[in-house]
């Protein structure tokens, strides 16, 4: 197994605080820092870099939009090494007025999986009651749990757990794009 | 009649289809990754319009008290889209 911070089998994101223009997010192995998310500011169509380090040195992974706007827009993934296209990440944005979902593509563009806010009453709950439940969200193909994604409870710093067992079927690079997705969508929307 | 792509690693001509406009495709020669152009965004389409229309009720708004009070309502609004429009 080689040592790119998708191959934990658990590791965290956490949005870096007094960032003005755009955001960041730190990825951690327990209190280590393995990775480094930067979205850059001042982007129409978005685009995010995941970087080995903090010094963005080395990057790994490209994800950039097709679209301008979110509502409804597909997130291209590239390997940064090898240049070569991983899959795509689809926002259902009808679906996800009420509950967040998301569509898992593979390198053609055939769906393989899906991403979800756990239950549509939790995510209602969320939406017209109080908006500081934590979210969690289950990346499935089929009907098998393929990732859970855990929203950390605090109020002030976005932070998202993200778990993925050994048998995962899905490329654990598109695992990671999913939880960069949504810690930088979706979290920006809390 | 949309132009074909050509992939700048291998010169591969392709016709990609209107999802994959403004992504990065995989090239069906060499497999590598190949950057779409164009725009497929129906949304967006939208929000210019409504841009459109929004400089267009400043500037009836404003000019109402003084003709280039409207004229220059009317140009802030299409600069300040254009500046966000530079962005892309």
């Amino acid at each position: 197994m080689s040592n790119q911070p998708w191959d934990l089998g658990t590791y965290r994101l956490r949005r870096k605080v007094l960032k003005v223009f755009g955001a960041s997010f730190h990825v951690y192995d327990g209190d280590r820092i393995v990775a480094f998310c930067n979205q850059q500011a001042f982007k129409l169509r978005e685009d995010i870099r995941l970087f080995a380090d903090e010094a963005q040195t080395r990057e790994l992974l490209w994800i950039r939009a097709r679209q301008i706007v979110d509502f409804s827009a597909c997130y291209d993934v590239v390997d940064s090494q090898t240049q070569q296209k991983v899959g795509a990440m689809r926002r259902r944005g009808l679906k996800s007025i009420l509950r967040d979902s998301w569509e898992v593509l593979d390198a053609d563009d055939q769906p393989i999986g899906k991403v979800e806010e756990d239950s549509a009453a939790m995510a209602l709950f969320r939406r017209f009651l109080s908006n500081l439940v934590p979210q969690k969200f289950h990346l499935q193909t089929g009907t098998r749990s393929c990732a859970s994604l855990v929203q950390r409870w605090n109020p002030f710093v976005y932070s998202l757990d993200v778990t993925v067992p050994a048998n995962c079927e899905v490329d654990r690079r598109l695992v990671f794009a999913a939880a960069v997705l949504i810690a930088a969508i979706e979290g920006r929307q809390q | 009649m949309r132009e074909p792509t050509t992939c700048p690693h291998c010169k591969h001509s392709f016709e990609a289809s209107r999802d994959q406009l403004g992504g990065l495709v995989k090239c069906p020669h060499c497999q590598r990754v190949v950057d779409v152009p164009g725009l497929n965004d129906p949304l967006w389409w939208l929000l210019r319009v409504g841009i459109l229309i929004a400089a267009i009720g400043a500037a009836v708004w404003f000019g109402r008290v003084e003709p280039w009070h409207g004229a220059l309502a009317g140009v802030l609004v299409l600069g300040g889209a254009w500046l966000v429009g530079r962005a892309f």
